[in-house]
């Protein structure tokens, strides 16, 4: 035999291929279809009710944004590293020349390729059937649909990492410590008044796709966010959590026994 | 041939306060080498060492003559089957091997060709297109080993291979150990059943309690056993008649009583007390039903020197020191019980 060590993107790519594989094969896919269903579903009913149009799909969109996105990013990704060190498999890609890296990016690819094409469809289903009863507007408010599809991308990019992020370093119900902390970070502090909700991923995303609109009360204003900042924020944030996966992947010791 | 060995030089693992191995010291050569011990004798734990899952917490680790934490290029001549049923239940026994035949640098034509021709090798050939979930639990290990062996390496290691195949699987698989033994790799076969190491090899290492008890080939093992106390089990008519007689020669250390009927007796000299025994018998005219020795198999070394040994449970036979071994046998750690006292 003449193999060497394989590379980092070579394996990554092999790990991703087969994630595909086997989470076409798996429940998650499909838990994820019915979520993001129940979105398109909505523009359906609001189609037939006569309450579609493009408030309708600003609607749907914060709430992919805020809720639907981490949620399904969290299924695909949370068991980035936990998922192959419960089932013990994480024993086999260990024994192979290939950098501990791939691993997690690996599992991040799959998880984004699949975000992608469910959340970019859903996002952009929605769209369609929502404007349907506004053909007037369809062309007009494309805009806005390019605006929502950037963000669903950059959503599956930040939810993505932080997912890999988490099943990486909680080899235990990786899932469940995500989803708290999106609960207190991303549910929390979204609702904070003034400055402290820029921490939330959630506010930046709402920026670029044109949902955000700061409010002033008597006591707090909330802060003006510039679009291409928030881009940039979204970006760095997810390359952050992406350094912490591979930082604690390549000095960690999985242990398989029970 | 290959010279590499792996050799290990006071390499300790600990987990936490939990002690994987301690002051582990061995050296393995080309061939089948058999590690021995009870559950939670340091077995998976060493083995997860030299395939670089585990860092040592101390020591130093050579494998194929380097270092072998950190060192992915070393893993393209290593093969591991681990001792647990994970497995990725959603893939066929194809994919799954071609995806590991790929993840050890093979090329999509050579990485497909390989896994077509171990999986044939281990009997998987017409079962290949189906997933692992439906496999029995034979046919899983068998796609383990698959995967162990689909990139070549020289070094083979095989955590507890045997478990839960059927006769055939077994003989399959010890077989192809053998094989790959007599072709001059490094092969590393760990269990806990006796027989199943002494149907491959008879050199082996004896680990307890995260140590190495004692390396070597079994039969000077057994020389080393005979230098200590021997037991030999009597069944006879009038057992404490004859142990009567027996104590009284310098060649009995000791001498139970665990059953009517039944005399256990412990010596240093069994070369010598084979022929008393029987002499002794006849001039008291004691009918002897039964002459065995408990000692004359694997499992007998391995409990007398494991088991059968006091609190720690093992022996140290006098006169062999602890280091590398370069062949000679060698048992360390002493925890010899005593507790046996002389007929009265």
């Amino acid at each position: 035999m003449t193999q060497g060590t394989v590379s980092g993107l070579s394996a990554m790519r092999q790990i991703a291929s087969m994630s595909l594989r086997r989470a076409r094969r798996g429940r998650m896919l499909w838990l994820s279809v019915a979520i993001l269903a129940l979105m398109v579903g909505s523009a359906v009913v609001s189609l037939v009710s006569g309450r579609g149009g493009l408030d309708f799909f600003d609607g749907m969109l914060d709430l992919m944004l805020r809720y639907l996105a981490p949620l399904v990013m969290l299924l695909h990704g949370a068991s980035a590293v936990s998922e192959e060190v419960q089932a013990r498999t994480i024993t086999y890609l260990f024994s192979r020349p290939i950098p501990r890296w791939s691993l997690p990016m690996g599992k991040f690819g799959a998880a984004v390729v699949l975000g992608l094409v469910l959340l970019l469809t859903a996002a952009a289903a929605t769209y369609f059937i929502t404007m349907i009863g506004e053909p007037g507007a369809l062309l007009p408010e494309l805009g806005s649909l390019w605006r929502g599809l950037l963000a669903a991308a950059l959503a599956v990019l930040l939810f993505g990492a932080l997912a890999t992020a988490f099943g990486t370093m909680v080899t235990g119900y990786s899932f469940v410590a995500a989803l708290f902390y999106l609960l207190i970070v991303e549910v929390g502090l979204a609702l904070a008044p003034g400055w402290l909700k820029v921490v939330a991923m959630t506010v930046h995303l709402r920026v670029v796709a044109g949902l955000y609109h700061p409010s002033t009360t008597l006591y707090m204003a909330d802060p003006k966010l510039d679009p291409t900042i928030s881009v940039a924020v979204l970006l760095t944030v997810t390359l952050l959590w992406l350094g912490v996966a591979l930082t604690w992947v390549s000095s960690s010791e999985y242990r398989t026994d029970k | 041939m290959s010279d590499t060995r792996i050799v290990a030089d006071r390499v300790s693992k600990w987990y936490g306060k939990v002690v994987g191995i301690n002051d582990f010291t061995v050296s393995i050569g080309p061939g089948v080498t058999g590690l021995l011990g009870p559950n939670g004798a340091g077995k998976s734990t060493f083995i997860k060492l030299l395939v670089g899952a585990l860092r040592p917490s101390k020591g130093k680790l050579e494998v194929l003559d380097q270092q072998i934490w950190g060192n992915r290029r070393l893993l393209t001549r290593i093969g591991y089957c681990p001792e647990h049923d994970g497995i990725y239940e959603d893939l066929t026994g194809r994919e799954f091997v071609t995806f590991m035949a790929r993840l050890a640098g093979m090329s999509p034509p050579e990485a497909a060709e390989r896994a077509e021709a171990v999986l044939e090798q281990m009997g998987l050939g017409k079962a290949a297109h189906r997933l692992l979930r439906e496999y029995s639990k034979g046919m899983r290990q068998r796609a383990k080993l698959a995967q162990a062996l689909v990139h070549d390496p020289e070094l083979l290691l095989f955590d507890e291979p045997l478990t839960g195949c059927d006769p055939l699987a077994r003989a399959q698989i010890t077989q192809m150990i053998k094989t790959a033994g007599q072709a001059g790799k490094i092969v590393i076969v760990s269990s806990h059943i006796l027989h199943e190491i002494e149907s491959m090899t008879s050199e082996i290492v004896l680990l307890y309690k995260g140590q190495v008890l004692a390396e070597g080939n079994i039969y000077r093992i057994r020389d080393m056993i005979d230098e200590h106390p021997h037991q030999i089990r009597v069944e006879c008519d009038r057992p404490r008649e004859l142990g009567q007689q027996l104590v009284l020669s310098p060649e009995i250390r000791a001498v139970e009583f665990p059953d009517e009927g039944t005399l256990v007796l412990e010596t240093h000299q069994p070369d010598a007390c084979y022929p008393l025994i029987p002499k002794l018998a006849l001039a008291a005219g004691i009918k002897i039903r039964s002459l065995t020795s408990p000692d004359n198999n694997l499992q007998a070394v391995f409990e007398y020197l494991t088991q059968k040994r006091g609190p720690q449970g093992v022996a140290r036979p006098a006169g062999l020191s602890p280091g590398p071994s370069g062949g000679e046998p060698r048992a360390r750690q002493s925890a010899q019980d005593g507790t046996r006292g002389r007929a009265a």
